[in-house]
């Protein structure tokens, strides 16, 4: 929201009122952004369901920090969990991503 | 251009997810739906004496209130449970909602229906419900003492079975004739599942037709209609859909048949009126059946060259409060039968008690039985080795079924397929550089350093088979699967299977499966799943089976296609069925250069105007079921090292190296993936996740503030590699990965924390209080 990642369950639609806001919905432009290629190609999803959480924290990361290193990494997923994938392949993609861009 | 077999393709159901567009149940909005509301009880255990409904029946939106004793009156039966362990075993009914008393914290006791989810939610505060409380039972040994609180009052001493397999003289002849004997008790804390997407159901009813729609986050439709149909409500089988769309992990705990899946479709043809029904995660911590919780004794027995001679094991299993759909058949055929583990054991003998408590019902979760076999064991093996002063890996060696045993018949019933466990044991000490590890621990602990290495070589038993097998052993269920193919005029194809998936890429694996054998382009195979007016009937996803028996059940309708494709061929090639060769989707009469493609022979069997009719029916589509001859059996070996500090008891993992075989593998990128999340699952048990309640039977880790789930930030990087040895009993030669990961990795760290801080055991999980304690001990 207007550029700093939040969690829809925690922000209050009221709050978003006149906000710009980007969701995974959001991140296609005409092609993946290179975090949704980066998933797909490091097989960083299972079952899907934390996936645009996990792609939202990411880009929040890359925005702020555009090489970070694994430990940077898995702290910035500190408020998105995931079930499936034990994170390994999740950390390689945001690698990925953040060598692409 | 089809060589599709052993190839890491990427997901083909990635799109959908990383775009926002996956489609789960809570997504479904449907014209007219309403929202249930479930009042849940507080209290563990306490009689209802009253509930008034008049004042929540009046508030806004609220289109409908019902409690337990309306659903009875209207005929809707108990909530029966798939597995039957012992003539003897108690089986007290689990009602939709409760209807005399409350058994567990969370327990529903009515439901409130309205136009919104919040005027549901706000109309339940006006609901008055008078309970009695009662004393709650949560421990298990004050469950089954005399005089205890009964949660059922069918079940005397809280006693729903006991189980024993093996041959107890022989086992208790072992252990008194041992050159030393391992003694082990134990608590394999009781675990919360926690998919990510909370568990959700819609009930449609459509009066034109009088067909019931549920949509579920299941992880076997078919299992939840028949259960629905059969037993539950008397709806007739074919006027039932259940539909399993995109489902946010199961782990197990989406196998079962919840009251809510009931309720939703039952008060949509009450009221009229699609029925949503979503979990908040509070919920999901108290309805979502919970996993493990055992206590055992174990002894083990070795001679004096380290060979173990016996093994006597006696557990408690916690089954909480009602008999969830697998409940018993997880502490008994699925962990007793694998206390042989990967070892020539010549005695063992296992007893378990199946115990009622005022707790969240227990049931499968990731492993299911055979992480609890496998902790026992391999805690025992490590602890042994420390007490016989062997190294814990030559330990194992000593003691291993040896390639030329197999198939291995084990003294509890199993009949291992194949298995080669020095070979994935020396990959894995490889891939460690275990010489190179024990040198870099002792300069390590001279320093002060605290660093462990644990080891764990598992078996594990996939895909329960042969359905006979499985109702000897008690299942009410048959164990195959179906896989059905359907190639269109076009020579497209739609492959349509009885497994679901809810994460482990089956839409890619079968399309590979299938484009491979047809030798055509995957983009050309579609799978279809999840929808029981599409898919015939098959027993869903579980126990690593998918690949195994519901790729074999594919791999069998493939071949009757091609069978049938070959037949067209030679008819339209004028030639005979054994000169054709099939490569490249084209068949080819041998030596020459006459060939039909694989699309040719497709349109020409829905177009039959030059076709051997009298002998061959048009069209081009199979079914096929396949049940198995045995079990698959994965094994691996797998090795942790951890550091543990000092001053806080917290453990970093430093590295984990997993070698697991899982006979033939289709797709390496998915089967790592699996391998990956199994072993995060066994590290939160290790170090992490604990289901606490209070005497009161008040659940303390509800929530995820409380209950701590592996982050990110937890976990290492993880090596893993394989071993491939194919299954010999299945067309594919495939095992099954689902859970190889969660069995091996929980005692693969407690081993490596035990050896670091120099303790015999440390209860699960370790946290850092814990840790701490036991440097202390260990000093002192």
């Amino acid at each position: 929201m207007d550029g700093a990642c939040v969690k829809s369950c925690t922000v209050f639609a009221v709050q978003a009122d006149g906000r710009e806001v980007t969701t995974i919905e959001g991140m296609e432009n005409g092609e993946l952004h290179p975090l949704q290629a980066a998933f797909r190609e490091e097989h960083a999803l299972q079952c899907g369901f934390c996936t645009p959480g996990m792609i939202m924290a990411a880009a929040d990361l890359l925005a702020h920090e555009s090489s970070p290193s694994e430990g940077e990494i898995r702290h910035a997923l500190e408020g998105n969990y995931c079930r499936c994938t034990g994170y390994h392949n999740i950390v390689r993609a945001i690698q990925r991503a953040a060598a692409a861009t | 251009m089809s060589d599709y077999i052993g190839k890491s393709v990427k997901r083909v159901e990635d799109y959908r997810f990383i775009t926002g567009r996956g489609t789960y149940t809570d997504d479904i909005v449907l014209r007219g739906m309403t929202h249930a509301w479930i009042v849940r009880s507080p209290y563990a255990h306490a009689r209802i004496r009253s509930i008034n409904t008049e004042a929540a029946c009046s508030q806004p939106g609220v289109v409908a209130v019902f409690v337990g004793q309306d659903i009875v009156d209207d005929g809707v039966n108990p909530i029966p449970t798939g597995w039957q362990i012992g003539a003897d075993m108690k089986e007290p009914p689990h009602h939709t909602l409760a209807v005399d008393k409350v058994r567990h914290v969370g327990d529903g006791v009515a439901v409130i229906i309205a136009e919104t989810r919040q005027a549901a939610q706000d109309a339940a505060e006006h609901l008055e419900v008078d309970y009695d409380p009662l004393p709650a039972v949560v421990d298990m040994e004050e469950a089954l003492s005399d005089g205890a609180s009964l949660v059922h009052e069918g079940a005397p001493n809280n006693l729903s079975f006991t189980w024993e397999l093996g041959d107890k003289d022989a086992a208790a002849a072992a252990l008194a004739g041992a050159h030393h004997v391992t003694t082990y008790e134990l608590v394999n804390q009781r675990l919360i599942p926690n998919a990510i997407e909370p568990r959700s159901a819609i009930g449609h009813h459509n009066a034109a037709t009088d067909e019931l729609t549920l949509y579920t986050s299941s992880q076997n439709p078919h299992l939840i209609r028949l259960l629905l149909c059969a037993f539950v409500t008397g709806l007739p089988e074919h006027k039932v859909r259940v539909i399993s769309p995109d489902v946010g992990g199961g782990f197990g705990s989406k196998i079962f048949h919840y009251p809510e899946e009931v309720l939703c479709a039952w008060a949509a043809r009450k009221t009229g009126r699609p029925v949503k029904w979503t979990a908040e995660r509070s919920e999901s911590f108290v309805t979502d059946a919970q996993g493990r919780d055992h206590v055992t004794k174990a002894r083990m027995a070795f001679d004096a060259a380290g060979k173990i001679t016996g093994l006597l094991v006696e557990t408690t299993a916690n089954m909480g409060a009602y008999l969830s759909t697998f409940a018993g058949g997880i502490p008994t055929w699925l962990y007793g039968t694998l206390l042989a583990g990967q070892y020539t054991t010549p005695a063992i003998y296992v007893r378990t008690l199946g115990v009622f408590t005022n707790t969240v019902p227990v049931d499968a979760l990731r492993g299911a039985g055979r992480p609890e076999a496998t902790y026992l064991l391999e805690r025992m093996l490590d602890i042994a080795a420390g007490e016989l002063d062997r190294d814990p890996a030559a330990l194992r060696r000593a003691n291993f079924v040896q390639p030329d045993q197999f198939p291995y018949t084990t003294p509890v019933v199993l009949q291992y397929d194949s298995g080669d466990y020095e070979a994935a044991l020396d990959k894995a000490l490889q891939m460690a550089g275990y010489e190179d590890l024990r040198r870099m621990q002792t300069e390590a602990r001279a320093e002060g350093r605290l660093v462990g290495i644990g080891f764990s070589t598992y078996i594990e038993a996939c895909g329960i088979a042969p359905s006979a097998v499985a109702g000897a052993i008690g299942a009410r269920a048959g164990l195959y699967d179906s896989g059905m193919i359907r190639v269109h005029p076009t020579g497209k194809v739609q492959v349509y299977t009885g497994v679901h998936s809810h994460g482990q890429g089956h839409e890619t694996t079968f399309a590979q499966l299938v484009a491979h054998h047809l030798q055509i382009p995957m983009e050309d195979v579609e799978l279809v799943h999840g929808d029981t007016s599409q898919i015939p009937f098959g027993m869903g996803t579980y126990g690593s089976r998918s690949l195994a028996v519901g790729g074999s059940a594919i791999y069998k309708a493939v071949e009757k296609v091609l069978d049938k494709a070959r037949k067209i061929a030679a008819h339209k090639l004028e030639a005979a069925e054994e000169d054709l060769e099939y490569a490249g989707g084209q068949f080819t009469v041998a030596g020459t250069d006459r060939s039909v493609g694989f699309g040719d022979i497709a349109l020409t069997a829905y177009v039959p105007h030059d076709y051997p009719i009298d002998e061959l029916e048009p069209g081009l589509e199979f079914n096929a079921f396949y049940d198995p001859k045995n079990f698959t059996f994965p094994f691996g070996a797998h090795i942790s090292v951890v550091e543990v500090d000092p001053d806080t008891g917290e453990v970093e993992i430093l590295r984990y190296v997993a070698v697991d075989d899982v006979g033939e593998v289709i797709n390496p990128m998915i089967v790592d993936g699996q391998v990956h999340g199994g072993i995060a699952h066994g590290i939160g048990q290790a170090l992490m996740e604990d289901a606490v309640y209070d005497e009161d039977g008040q659940l303390l880790s509800g929530s995820f503030m409380d209950y701590t789930l592996p982050r990110a930030a937890d976990l290492p990087l993880f090596e893993v590699d394989r071993t491939v040895t194919p299954c010999p009993h299945n067309p594919l030669g495939a095992k099954g990965a689902g859970e190889t990961g969660t069995i091996a990795a929980t005692p693969c760290i407690v081993n490596a924390v035990c050896d670091a801080v120099g303790a015999r055991d440390i209860a699960m999980p370790l946290t850092p209080e814990r840790v701490w304690r036991a440097i202390q001990s260990a000093g002192s």
